[in-house]
């Protein structure tokens, strides 16, 4: 029935939102990480990739996280020669975590998931009504 | 009596027809971060595409009592859609969902089909006073 697979859909949907939503708690936990030995690399950003997939059970297309990528953007450096980080010029590599892009895309997610969740609930009440039909 | 039991099944249809609007409107929904992806709806059926559909297609003619018939059923067209018209929010990843207009017709396809649910108690209402006899109690 249509309105089961509505339901698994949204689920799929606030399955990604949700994965998304802790890659980006994961970024900002880590915007201030640097490397424990001197010269190393810092934390790398992490960004999530959806994609579209039919799924045949039920003959329609969900979303689903296609892969989690590392951003490639440069690090910021900061002179601080007493880090245990700094390489020998007595710069530390920062992680390229920008706290704003982070919270801003939480943000989003945040709306994605919502508007699921909006989904789900419309969907339960078409049931309902079905539902009561029967009485 | 026949034809006051086919609205019930016009009322089946309808409701099928409304949760899979449901169902793609909901995949769009789910998809609204997906890059690429182009939100989908379904086209309201209407009786002159359905006329177009069936004469376009050539049926078979059958000569020869050994004969078989085409398998090939003419349908109601295509049902689904791609909407490719000029979006005010296409984002660069390509992904064309702009979920408030999906929300807004989600809450549509809901109104409509608690119109459908209701008109169809009301109308098994009627039936049972019919057959008791003493109204609805």
């Amino acid at each position: 029935m249509d309105l089961f697979n509505t339901l698994t859909i949204s689920a799929d949907g606030m399955k990604a939102q949700g994965t998304r939503l802790r890659i980006i708690a994961e970024n900002l936990a880590n915007a201030d990480s640097t490397a424990s030995e001197p010269g190393g690399e810092p934390y790398q950003r992490k960004m999530v990739n959806f994609k579209n997939v039919l799924n045949r059970e039920i003959g329609a297309e969900t979303v689903n996280v296609d892969r989690i990528t590392l951003d490639q953007s440069e690090f910021s450096q900061r002179f601080d020669p007493g880090h245990p980080a700094a390489n020998e010029d007595g710069y530390v590599l920062l992680p390229n975590v920008n706290s704003l892009i982070e919270l801003t895309d939480m943000r989003e997610a945040q709306r994605s998931y919502e508007a699921n969740l909006r989904v789900q609930q419309s969907s339960r009440r078409m049931l309902e009504q079905t539902i009561n039909l029967l009485r | 009596m026949s034809d006051k039991f086919a609205l019930f099944d016009v009322f089946a249809k309808r409701m099928d027809w409304l949760s899979q609007r449901q169902s793609v409107l909901s995949q769009n929904i789910a998809n609204a971060d997906t890059p690429g992806y182009v939100s989908q709806d379904l086209k309201e059926g209407s009786f002159e595409r359905m006329v177009k559909g069936r004469n376009l297609l050539m049926q078979t003619t059958a000569t020869h009592s050994g004969h078989m018939s085409g398998t090939r059923d003419p349908g109601p067209g295509k049902v689904r859609q791609d909407e490719v018209r000029d979006r005010y929010e296409t984002v660069p990843s390509g992904n064309s969902v702009v979920v408030e207009d999906e929300l807004g017709k989600i809450a549509d396809t809901q109104m409509h089909y608690s119109t459908v649910t209701n008109l169809y108690s009301k109308y098994t209402q009627m039936f049972k006073m019919a057959a008791g006899g003493g109204g609805s109690r």
